[in-house]
């Protein structure tokens, strides 16, 4: 018997259960076999299927309607396939490896009830699978419902809150988002501007340049570049100089501004002095 | 009676094997072969045509397109098919189906009817090898629905509960998993299986709510709290809720399972014989301490 247990154990299709070795698995858990009914069992069933239509036992009318039962069947299906056909108990010995297991014998009751022989204990689990459907339980379904449902609204009100908490994010960015606007705005306006200037600072003097030369001079001419240089210098020199011309005569205008203001205060105090001893006098 | 000619004859012939496509054959020199000659016997080419990888049967693999980038790699990722093979499917059934099961006698409104019932006319299949998980009752023929009746389905909608209820039936949504849907969907297989009856499991956490929400009629719901919303959906669909409590069939129209339970009337680790019409109940009890919890 060990064989079948190796033999079933490679067949994959079984699970743990049903590959379950009828005589050996029960672990003290079965009351097995039912005797009783295994007995009886091979009398009841020999009767469909043992070829006798050519014994003559005329006086009979059981025998003469089996006979004729025997003809009318036409279906040419082996006795065994007639018997799943009609759902007779199979009368043969168990010999295969399947058979033997549990799986097959609940079906054997599940299909032919008692009379299959099977005692039904061996349709629930054992002791073992049970402590095996325990595990799995425990671990696929690890939380009862009010445990799951709560889970569940706690997740929700999770995702919930984050999405407030970014809203509120957002309005309050959304406020500061005029001004940023506005600056981003100038710092372009200006960063144009300043190129611009620069452009045409640049084109003015190629210009001059060229005027100077009196004809089309090619831009990478060594001449041309370092004329362009003293011209660059020359005017920055230049602007420098008014600059600081500009500077020196507005102080000045501002010194002179003051001696004038300084000066007619003077006046004015002079006369009023003058006003003062004329009215004394 | 003596035995005679023909029934031997009958008797032998029957013992020969039938004839079949599987024991006959053409005559002999029926069927040519096909030959790949050589040469001047109809040599050359043998119909694979003039050079390139045809002539010397080296053909491409499957999509590829000679140097373009192929049809089956040009559209990288398809983010909403993500969990497509995974996610829950529930069957449509629509109210004009269900009522034509009524009106053809294939459903009997005098007893609860559950997916059971519904299998077992023939009209509608469930598959819960390709992750059905029940059935889905549609709003289609939802205004020429009439019938009372209480049904237990696996989804439905607003609508479809309004319909149920105004015509004075009930209706609930509970969850199987698929253990106990391969023993729904065909109970005389499960049955002579000679397996006990599997208890149900509870329903997964992105499912949890919709049976637990009163709104839905889920069975993990208040009893109390779907009351009210039955109360509340006929207000807002405005038809006069019929009371069940003063109706002959208000016995029927309560009856409801356990949420541990799958059969009406037969509770898990339960074995039910046919051939013998017998029900074998657990004694050991640890046995009966699983199956209760």
């Amino acid at each position: 018997m060990p064989s079948f247990r190796c033999l079933v154990s490679w067949i994959p299709s079984l699970s743990q259960e049903s590959g379950r070795i009828f005589f050996l698995g029960n672990r003290g858990f079965i009351d097995f076999p039912c005797t009783q009914k295994q007995q009886t069992r091979g009398a009841k069933t020999d009767a469909p299927i043992q070829d006798s239509i050519l014994l003559g036992e005329e006086d009979d009318p059981s025998a003469e309607d089996e006979r004729i039962q025997k003809i009318r069947d036409i279906s040419g299906l082996r006795p065994s396939h007639r018997n799943i056909a009609n759902r007779v108990l199979p009368s043969e010995e168990k010999t295969l490896p399947h058979e033997f297991t549990v799986r097959y014998n609940k079906k054997m009751f599940g299909r032919y009830g008692y009379e299959s022989g099977v005692n039904p204990s061996i349709c629930w689990p054992s002791k073992y699978e049970l402590e095996d459907k325990k595990e799995y339980e425990s671990v696929a379904y690890p939380y009862t419902i009010a445990e799951v449902a709560e889970r569940e609204r706690a997740k929700k009100k999770q995702l919930e809150e984050e999405r407030m908490e970014r809203d509120k994010q957002i309005t309050e960015n959304v406020k500061k988002m005029l001004k940023l606007k506005e600056e981003f705005i100038q710092r372009q306006e200006k960063h144009r501007a300043d190129t611009e200037a620069a452009k045409a600072f640049k084109t003015r003097l190629i210009e001059e340049v060229r005027l100077h030369f009196n004809y089309t001079v090619n831009e990478r001419d060594e001449k041309f570049r370092l004329e362009l240089k003293e011209r660059a210098r020359q005017l920055k020199e230049k602007e420098k100089l008014s600059k600081k011309t500009s500077k020196k005569e507005k102080l000045a205008e501002e010194k002179a501004a003051k001696f004038e203001y300084q000066k007619k205060k003077l006046l004015e105090e002079e006369a009023k002095r003058a006003a003062k001893k004329a009215e004394e006098l | 009676m003596a035995s005679r000619g023909y029934e031997k004859a009958l008797t032998m012939l029957r013992t020969l094997p039938r004839v079949g496509i599987y024991n006959i054959a053409a005559n002999p020199g029926h069927v040519k072969k096909s030959k790949r000659g050589r040469a001047q016997h109809g040599g050359d080419k043998h119909g694979a045509g003039n050079k390139g990888s045809l002539a010397r049967q080296n053909y491409m693999r499957m999509g590829y397109e000679t140097g373009n980038n192929p049809y089956y790699l040009r559209f990288p990722a398809e983010p909403y098919y993500v969990g497509h093979h995974l996610r829950r499917q529930y069957p449509p059934l629509s109210l004009a189906k269900l009522q034509l099961m009524i009106d053809t006698d294939c459903l009997d409104t005098s007893k609860p009817i559950d997916l059971v019932q519904i299998c077992n006319t023939g009209y509608y299949e469930i598959k819960p090898q390709s992750k059905h998980y029940g059935v889905q009752l549609t709003d289609e023929g939802l205004d020429n629905f009439k019938a009372k009746i209480n049904i237990e389905v696996q989804w439905t909608t607003e609508p479809v509960i309004a319909a149920i209820e105004k015509n004075g039936g009930t209706i609930t949504t509970a969850f199987y998993d698929p253990h106990s849907l391969f023993a729904l969907t065909n109970v005389k297989k499960f049955l002579e299986s000679g397996e006990p009856i599997p208890k149900r499991m509870i329903p997964p956490e992105d499912a949890i709510e919709y049976y637990t929400n009163p709104k839905n009629r889920g069975y993990l719901a208040d009893p109390e709290k779907i009351s009210y919303e039955r109360l509340v959906l006929a207000q807002k669909y405005g038809y006069t809720l019929p009371k069940i409590e003063e109706d002959p069939d208000y016995k029927m129209l309560t009856e409801r399972k356990d949420p541990r339970q799958i059969f009406f009337g037969l509770e898990p680790g339960w074995i039910v014989n046919l051939v013998d019409r017998i029900i074998l109940k657990p004694t050991d009890p640890e046995l009966k301490e699983y199956y209760r919890t």
